[in-house]
């Protein structure tokens, strides 16, 4: 052990670039990345090679360990003359997306593991789009194999037919990807060309098959080689025929279409049949002494005596894991050679051709300038907060121990900070070892006072930062957070923000109330947050029910006559002083997307930081959208207004909503009030109090009349608007009367819910197939496809969700269908939800079929009235329901 | 059997009496409602009747089961209508209010104080606003009770310098804009500085007044009197913010 660390040491400080791998694995949920990095880092002699694909080594978190799924990415770095490779676990759960960018972001090359059985998954999908987009190298490995015999008892012909049709969907997915990207980005060329590069083909040596949990691995060459010596024929020939509709007659020559003359394929033949064979006398028929005489004959004496540890011993010495992986990632770009690839290094320079670092990443030369790049914090064990251990990657250079760098600004800013290395480790999974030096493209932990995610260090000072948009999802599960002790509360804030540090996917956010909140990205993400805060010595905490966010709009309604929508005018007179009159309108759903769209644009009109040729732009097309889609919106006030009106309305915009709720509008009707157009930076002048108008509109869009949540897509129209200037004490209640006015006028209206949406795809064995249905149809959620897998048998239902309805429903679906499916969600949409929650029945046929009280229950009215309590917001709720269901007891019974 | 022992056949004996009472030309009428549906039904929440009444006649004494006369129901509301008696009585009469009702009432008058403090003070560091759950806890841990004959923005002000003793609070300052015109600036201007808590700005423009600061919500009075009195409606005040505090929502990490 001493030795293999100092050899660790050695390697990191010295290695030539040409000699380092960065690898990652990642796959979707379940498909076994973690138990095939536990049969690499046995490699290593760190585990015994018999536990390898049952410990679980890299999940060390006891959570981790009890719930059987990986929740951080950690790394590994195992020496393997003459490589370095450093490892990297990432999570597959999609809660934990965040991860995986940043696990991929420190790597070159990405094991991409798939399950043979269940195929390609949702996530397996999304990281091939993540893995071309930054350019790096796939490799396939086909996972769990052992499966199609023991479970599926698919004969040689079957299991080869199967894993064509797979590798087929795999290469189908990627040049799926691979055209979306092209069209968006010409910089890809030729679609044949890159899809000719990044398509898998096990004659090309990027597909593995494997089982990690068994521990064995091969690539079509380690049976080529076998073969090759058996029938005496040039390996070279074989090779390329191995995977493929190729079939080998008596003579040994080499023929196509197999399948049309029914012959077995050469893979069937020299590769699975035998694997088949010893499938069967090890794990099927418990056969020990007929194994034994085939390891034999195969040169290897087995100790076991029980059969299945009898396979699991011969097949980890004949076909051991790690050399076969180790095989394809030595093929595979080193450190240095993967930044030749061009997108590999644009995304790593934000798309900038002329970034001045580039030169230096290209070189990865250990005798250059040294410069890091912080990808990750990590935990650490000693709770002092003054120094930070973060996973890094060295780009450029040397880096030793005790070196001062500068922390790299975005335009290369005049106020420099430095830092300084306290203490470089190599990671081991679980623990690290301490060292000295590090060279160039090696993956390493840092210590040092001043890290943050994503920044640059360098030894020069004068250099912008590099920049990687770690994107992720959008976090919807909210929760407000607090001690049960008062005192504890600014522990609590100083914690979560260390917390919100190591985790990127964590945003802390102070609501308006002035409670603190954590915005995760879902469920078992939570409660991995609460867990951590936990382990940091805060336990008594009071964690609210998830707030969901809510968005309030008006719609359109197509029963109302022109003059009723012409009378939902709303007046407000305050003493002499002032009159507002103003509407409310929709604004409809394409105008509504165009104002999302442009929401960065919107932002920058407000701070007058807009370019003017962008605003002008955007004001001609805005002008061309709203002409063309308001006057056809029946049943509100837009409704066949002449062209030239909307044009010089949108002329005259007075403001769009705050940047919480962009999407609104206010505009300016008032025909004798002139103020400056925000579509020019002209000093124009505006009338006093004209801003406290504003400050009120924002306001009601900031907290809209159904219960105080953001207003969506809604044009606020203002008639007619007086004020006594002279009237001092009018300014304060200026704001507070637009306010209310937007409302009364927004109450006249039919208002609506705007509920965000997961699309949640739910796998589940045939006979659990009802139970799915069942909870979902409890949680509300519309199915939009239910397909079965042909290979699993398993049923593939995708519905759509109301996150509200969401909280425990992977329990809930596990518990009804006795584990027989399971759930992913994933962020689609925000929809109106067709529901008036004022809704009563009031006419006599209503009353008859759905109750006095309305016996189907409102959900739209439910979801309101949840979110007002929790606002301490007054709703119309009975203290007992039923009067003659209370019960008849004195109090103390 | 006994012979006293009779089996009532006709009566219908009422459980989970709420009873309402009304005085009129010096006759008492009563009548039967469902416990904790009353209030309901006064502030609309309630709907159907028949949830609120146990059944639809006025009685002159409900324990007793005495029926009210119908002449004088006649002389007492003028109407025969019994039904709509009860409404006028279950709208007007006196109200036994009911366990839950109070408990109901309590809590959301306790609600009301914390969130008129919330509303009222900010924390002193970061000019943040305190959430109305951590007043809550600290309103508990001095056991703060509520006098049930007191408004509740009396109490919340009266528990503010309490509550300072726990936890850091400060009242919200109004900020606010005074101009003064030349004539009466110089006198006025210390009389103004004393009632300001901040001065953040303080202008001198061809001897007109021009200040800009917080002050405390108590003396707004003070100042608009001062202001006014003294420089004989020329003076103007304005108000520029009601809660000088950082709003909105703010993002820690």
């Amino acid at each position: 052990m001493e030795s293999l660390e100092t050899a660790l040491k050695l390697a990191a400080a010295s290695k030539p670039a040409e000699h380092i791998r960065n690898v990652c694995l990642v796959a979707h949920v379940d498909h076994g990345k973690t138990s095939f990095a536990d049969s690499l880092v046995s490699a290593n002699a760190v585990i015994s090679s018999r536990m390898a694909g049952k410990l679980r080594y890299m999940d060390s978190r006891e959570d981790e360990q009890t719930r059987g799924i990986t929740m951080k990415s950690s790394g590994i770095s195992l020496l393997c003359e003459p490589l370095l490779i450093n490892l990297i676990d990432s999570p597959g759960h999609v809660d934990f997306s965040g991860e995986v960018t940043s696990a991929l972001i420190l790597s070159d090359i990405a094991l991409l593991l798939v399950d043979v059985i269940e195929g390609i998954c949702s996530q397996t999908e999304a990281l091939i789009r993540q893995v071309i987009r930054n350019g790096q190298v796939m490799i396939l490995v086909i996972n769990k194999i052992d499966r199609l015999r023991v479970e599926l008892k698919m004969s040689s012909s079957e299991a080869y037919q199967h894993m064509a049709r797979l590798i087929e969907g795999v290469n189908s997915c990627i040049s799926q990807v691979l055209g979306g990207i092209v069209l968006e980005d010409d910089t890809w060329g030729n679609i044949e060309e890159a899809e000719a590069k990044l398509h898998f083909d096990p004659a090309k040596g990027n597909v593995i098959f494997s089982s990690a949990l068994h521990s064995y691995a091969f690539g079509c060459e380690d049976f080529a080689t076998l073969a090759a010596e058996k029938m005496k024929v040039e390996k070279s020939i074989l090779l390329p025929a191995m995977f493929g509709d190729f079939w080998i007659d008596s003579t040994g020559t080499i023929r196509d279409s197999a399948a049309a003359k029914n012959k077995a394929t050469m893979f069937e033949r020299i590769v699975l049949e035998p694997l088949w064979k010893l499938h069967d006398l090890g794990l099927v028929d418990n056969d020990v002494t007929s194994l034994s005489e085939a390891a034999k004959k195969l040169g290897f004496t087995l100790k076991s005596r029980r059969a299945n540890e009898a396979f699991d011993e011969l097949m980890r010495s004949w076909l051991p894991l790690p050399k076969a992986s180790f095989r394809a990632v030595a093929r595979a770009p080193n450190v240095r050679s993967t930044f030749e690839t061009q997108h590999r290094l644009d995304h790593l320079t934000g798309h900038r051709l002329d970034h001045p670092l580039r030169p230096f990443v290209l070189g990865c030369d250990s005798t250059q300038i040294t410069i890091v790049f912080v990808v990750k914090l990590l935990q650490t064990e000693d709770k002092s907060l003054n120094s930070r251990r973060a996973i890094c990657r060295i780009l450029s250079g040397t880096l030793r121990k005790g070196d001062k760098l500068y922390v790299l600004q975005q335009h290369g800013s005049s106020e420099v900070t430095s830092t300084k290395i306290d203490r470089i480790s190599i990671l081991r999974g679980r623990d690290t070892i301490p060292t000295d030096t590090v060279t160039s493209g090696m993956v390493c932990a840092i210590d040092a006072e001043i890290l943050l995610q994503n920044t640059t260090l360098c030894s020069e000072s004068d250099y912008p930062c590099l920049k990687i948009g770690s994107q992720t999802g959008e976090a919807l599960v909210r929760v407000s957070v607090s001690t049960q002790q008062l005192d504890d509360m600014d522990e609590l804030r100083e914690k979560l923000k260390l917390l919100a540090l190591l985790d990127t996917s964590l945003k802390v956010m102070e609501l308006e109330n002035g409670e603190l909140a954590m915005v995760t990205a879902g469920e078992v993400h939570l409660q991995k947050c609460i867990k951590d805060l936990n382990d940091l010595g805060l336990v008594d905490l009071d964690v609210s029910e998830p707030i969901v966010p809510f968005m309030e709009t008006v719609i359109e309604d197509v029963n109302l006559s022109a003059p009723q929508i012409t009378e939902q005018e709303t007046d407000c007179r305050i003493r002499e002083a002032l009159h507002i009159k103003l509407r409310i309108a929709p604004l409809g759903s394409t105008v509504i997307e165009f104002l999302d769209k442009n929401a960065i644009l919107l932002s920058a009109i407000r701070r007058g930081e807009a370019d003017q040729t962008e605003i002008d732009d955007f004001q001609k097309k805005l002008t061309l959208i709203c002409t063309e889609s308001l006057p056809t919106l029946k049943g509100t006030w837009w409704y066949r207004k002449p062209k030239d009106l909307i044009e010089t309305m949108i002329e005259r915009i007075w403001a769009f909503g705050p940047d919480r709720a962009r999407s609104n509008i206010l505009f300016n009707n008032v025909e004798s009030y002139d103020r400056d157009l925000i579509w020019r930076k002209t000093e124009f002048g505006v009338r006093r109090y004209d801003q406290a108008l504003v400050g009120g509109f924002e306001l009601f869009c900031n907290s809209g009349p159904l219960c105080n949540e953001i207003m969506h897509g809604v044009a606020v129209i203002v008639e007619e608007w007086t004020v006594d200037e002279e009237d001092g004490a009018i300014g304060g209640q200026m704001m507070s009367a637009m306010k209310a006015t937007c409302s009364a006028a927004a109450k006249k209206l039919a208002l609506r819910l705007v509920a965000a949406m997961y699309k949640c795809t739910v796998t589940t064995a045939s006979q659990a197939l009802g139970k799915v249905h069942a909870v979902l149809s409890q949680r509300k959620s519309k199915v939009l496809s239910e397909d079965i897998n042909e290979a699993t048998n398993l049923f593939e239902v995708v519905s759509l969700m109301p996150v509200v309805e969401s909280f425990s429903f992977c329990d809930q679906l596990r518990k009804f269908t006795s584990g027989m499916a399971s759930a992913q969600l994933q962020f689609s949409h925000w929809q109106v939800i067709d529901e008036d929650p004022y809704w009563t029945p009031t006419t006599l046929e209503e009353v008859e079929e759905f109750g006095l009280k309305g016996d189907s229950p409102n959900h739209a009215r439910g979801y309101m009235d949840a979110v007002r309590r929790r606002k301490g917001l007054p709703t119309e709720d009975l203290i007992v329901e039923s009067a003659e269901k209370q019960r008849n007891l004195k109090k103390n019974k | 059997m006994s012979k006293n022992i009779k089996t009532p056949t006709n009566q219908k004996i009422l459980t989970n009496v709420a009873v309402v009472r009304m005085k009129k030309t010096g006759k008492r009428f009563e009548i039967a409602c469902y416990k904790n549906k009353v209030v309901n039904w006064r502030n609309k929440t309630e709907k159907d009747i028949d949830e609120v009444l146990q059944t639809h006649t006025v009685f002159s004494n409900v324990s007793k089961g005495q029926l009210a006369k119908k002449d004088e129901l006649i002389a007492a509301f003028g109407i025969e209508d019994q039904f709509e008696i009860c409404k006028i009585i279950l709208d007007k009469g006196d109200l036994q209010v009911s366990d839950k009702e109070r408990q109901a009432a309590s809590d959301q008058s306790l609600k009301e104080v914390s969130q008129l403090i919330a509303s009222m003070v900010v924390n002193p560091e970061t000019k943040r606003p305190v959430p109305p759950s951590v007043i809550d806890k600290a309103l508990q841990e001095m056991h703060f009770s509520l006098k049930p004959n007191r408004s509740s923005k009396q109490q919340a002000l009266d528990a503010i310098p309490k509550l300072r003793e726990t936890i850091k609070i400060e009242r919200a300052k109004m900020k606010i804009r005074v101009a003064i015109p030349t004539k009466e600036a110089k006198a006025v201007h210390s009389k103004l500085k004393a009632l300001f808590s901040e001065v953040e700005q303080d202008d001198w423009q061809d001897g007109s007044l021009e200040m800009v600061g917080l002050i405390e919500p108590g003396s707004f009075r003070a100042l608009d009197d001062l202001v006014r009195n003294e420089t004989k409606g020329h003076g103007r005040l304005e108000i520029l913010s009601l809660k000088d505090v950082v709003e909105g929502e703010l993002q820690i990490s």
